[in-house]
């Protein structure tokens, strides 16, 4: 029997798989350069009820309050999140697009949350426990389950996003992830009541909420809020509003169902926009330390600030002892191999 | 040929004293479903990498010389293959790119309509998604080879023994349908060893004609030669059940087989109503339970040499469910290390516990006995030891 005549064992493939991932790991080493600095959050007073974009984070279900920021001109969902000084983490399956971890620095210092110990973030997570995506456009005064992830929304003016984090129903209607109070009572206010005369659809709905914020644009760092409409302001549901229930959008929804759903919205704003807010009120202009404490459906709402960055790239000992350890396993197959070539 | 590869099955190394016999299937297949359960636990691609290399020492250690046995590195390419493709998935249909991400090539961007935006065809491919998509697909290919070296471990012929009485006939079915491939192989090779013997030279379609008749011919028969042998052994009888028995077993195995359907169906669909999950899908299993202890009664089986389930068998067995049941330990305390993520790009930890339940699992490599092997190429035909043997003798 010819040496060639003896079968070469799989090991050959699974050496290659060794080698892929050894190079992997130094493509890794060399491309990941110092970590990128996060552009500073834009202050939650550079948004007025026609100019820029609110968003909110809900972190009830970990007990803490509604942090909110501000973006100006972003492209997308997920980048006016960072831009409003939260962090966020995808999961193994999707990526990054899939919002699973939210945090900010102006609770628990920026630990995200759902944890990872009550949620893996392996696969897509499940509807009974997520970060759910409601946006209010301006001049409405309902939440609309977002028609698109957080990378395919793109943020409009005076729009409020709200992310809460809980269990709902396929058609979006019902569960904890629904917001219980209405989108007023995160809106941005404009600094003088002169603002408050673009067109009749904003004075009838979303400036009637007008209150002063302060004007201070170094205001981020702080945890001072804003005055704010008092908790009595109505909670308002899409069923308070009496319109359909708005189906519950996924990621990647056709454009039959998109249509559908944009035409409902539709629809609900010019419900809201007939139907006159019924708790408009008007605050006089407050200083900029006020130090009551805003609140929205009873929770407190407070500004969000810029979370730093894990910025590390880990140390490369695990890989290197990873690859020793599978260098030395390799060996032993190869040896089990070789002795029984030489005994065939 | 040097005398000592004469010695025939003579073991090396730490084997020597040993006496070499097959381990049970069901404690190789208990290893590996083990080990797919602590797979799935995590996406951190050091532990699979170490993973994939322990199947790889304790296949190559312990797999004996059948046809089956040479499966893993099947496996293995398989693997590799799932992971191109989801990598060549993420890149073609690329998901949420962050601005931190690096970016490693542009591909041609298809614009989408607005209302289409939720789906991307082409554009930037990142360092940070090819990771992912790699552990994603090593996570999946380590599962597959998981598989595969129980196939290349465990004889497929003895662990059909472990089947319930009532499903013989099936088995029995399924062992002869793995004997026919290599069956098939051995037929093929030897009529065409024949035809070069007889001077029959060419390719293509003459050629494929001439080996394919025989094979054929060969084929059936040895399906007759098995018929006859399976008659007079006392196969396919129906034994002493009568009419109504089987009608009792056939409904109750239809009734617990569409139990566990609507059971599955009710425990993966959060929308269904809970009554259909779990209790439906046990109550599918009792009752399909039921019609098999029924529908075994009427068969009845004598074992011919039986697999012992000794020391080794317990020691592979258990090997695969600690390394199971630490990883799940584990995972509740540093989640973070066994499912590191790659946005921000990082190097993956290493951590300590589920590396030990991994190389728990690498332990059958010796303490399961060492298999049989037989000196010869162990598919290779009967007629081919011949000419081997003459050119001894000429030499």
């Amino acid at each position: 029997m010819s040496a060639s005549r003896h079968r070469r064992w799989g090991i050959a493939p699974l050496r290659a798989q060794l080698l892929a991932a050894t190079l992997i790991g130094v493509i890794a080493l060399l491309a990941d350069g110092p970590a990128l600095g996060r552009a500073s959050a834009a202050p939650l007073g550079s948004c007025t009820p026609a100019h820029g974009t609110i968003v909110a984070v809900d972190f009830a279900h970990w007990g803490g309050p509604i942090v909110r920021g501000c973006g100006v001109g972003q492209h997308s969902g997920y980048a006016l999140l960072h831009a409003a000084g939260f962090s966020t983490a995808g999961d193994a399956h999707d990526g990054p697009a899939v919002v699973c971890r939210l945090g900010d620095a102006a609770f628990h210092h920026g630990r995200q949350y759902p944890t990872p110990n009550q949620q893996a973030c392996v696969q897509t997570p499940p509807t009974t426990g997520y970060w759910a995506y409601w946006v209010a456009p301006r001049g409405t005064n309902h939440w609309a389950y977002a028609p698109l992830g957080a990378m395919g929304d793109v943020p409009k003016p005076g729009e409020v996003e709200f992310w809460i984090f809980g269990a709902t129903n396929v058609a979006g209607t019902h569960g904890t992830g629904v917001p219980t109070f209405g989108p007023a009572a995160l809106r941005a206010h404009s600094p003088t009541r002169a603002s408050a005369t673009s067109t009749t659809r904003t004075s009838t709905s979303s400036t009637t909420t007008t209150t002063t914020t302060r004007t201070s644009t170094s205001s981020t760092t702080t945890t001072t809020t804003t005055p704010h409409p008092p908790a009595t302001s109505t909670p308002t549901t899409t069923t308070h509003t009496g319109t359909p229930p708005l189906p519950r959008a996924h990621l990647r929804r056709t454009h039959r169902t998109h249509r559908t759903h944009r035409h409902l919205r539709d629809r609900a704003a010019h419900h809201s926009r007939h139907r006159a807010p019924q708790h408009s009120r008007r605050h006089a202009a407050t200083t900029t330390h006020s130090t009551a404490t805003p609140r929205a459906g009873g929770a407190k709402v407070v500004s969000a600030r810029p979370t730093s960055r894990r910025g590390s790239a880990g140390s490369s000992t695990p890989l290197i002892i990873a690859v020793a350890l599978a260098l030395l396993l390799c060996a032993g197959a190869g040896r089990a191999i070789w002795l029984r070539r030489r005994e065939e | 040929m040097s005398p000592a590869r004469n010695t025939r099955g003579r073991a090396t190394g730490l084997d020597a004293r040993r006496v070499s016999r097959e381990l049970h299937p069901v404690a190789w297949w208990l290893w590996a479903i083990g080990l797919v359960v602590a797979v799935d636990r995590t996406t951190n691609p050091l532990l699979l990498l170490l993973t994939l290399c322990v199947l790889g020492f304790v296949v190559a250690n312990r797999r004996g010389s059948a046809p089956w046995a040479r499966a893993f590195r099947y496996y293995v390419m398989l693997a590799g293959i799932v992971i191109v493709l989801r990598v060549l998935f993420r890149s073609v249909f690329p998901s949420g790119i962050t601005p931190d991400d690096h970016i490693l090539l542009r591909l041609p961007h298809v614009p989408a309509p607005s209302w289409y935006s939720g789906v991307q065809i082409g554009g930037p491919v990142t360092l940070e998604a090819t990771l992912s998509a790699t552990v994603d697909g090593l996570r999946l290919g380590t599962m597959l080879c998981c598989i595969g070296a129980a196939n290349a471990l465990a004889n497929p012929k003895r662990a059909l023994r472990v089947l319930p009485g009532a499903l013989y006939e099936l088995g029995m079915a399924v062992a002869v349908a793995v004997t026919l491939a290599p069956q098939l192989i051995e037929s093929v090779q030897r009529v065409a060893r024949a035809r070069r013997l007889r001077g029959g030279g060419g390719r293509g379609l003459r050629a494929l004609r001439s080996i394919a008749v025989p094979v054929l011919a060969d084929a059936l028969e040895r399906a007759l030669m098995l018929a006859a042998a399976m008659d007079s052994r006392g196969y396919g009888r129906s034994g002493a059940a009568s009419g109504q028995s089987r009608r009792v077993t056939g409904g109750l195995m239809l009734t617990g087989l569409a139990g566990l359907c609507v059971g599955a169906y009710g425990l993966l669909d959060g929308t269904a109503p809970r009554v259909l999950g779990a209790p439906v899908l046990l109550a599918g299993a009792l009752v399909s339970c039921a019609g098999l202890a029924i529908g075994g009664r009427r068969v009845r089986r004598t074992r011919y040499r039986p697999d012992p389930w000794s020391a080794p068998e317990w020691t592979v067995a258990l090997c695969g469910v600690v390394c199971a049941a630490l990883l799940y330990l584990s995972a509740g305390d540093s989640a973070a290390e066994v499912d590191p993520t790659f946005y921000p790009l990082r190097f993956p930890p290493l951590p300590l516990l589920p590396v030990i339940a991994i190389l728990v699992a690498a332990v059958p490599a010796f303490a399961a006995p060492p298999p049989i092997r037989s000196r010869r190429r162990p598919n290779a035909p009967e007629a081919s030891a011949e000419p081997a043997a003459r050119t001894e003798l000429v030499a």
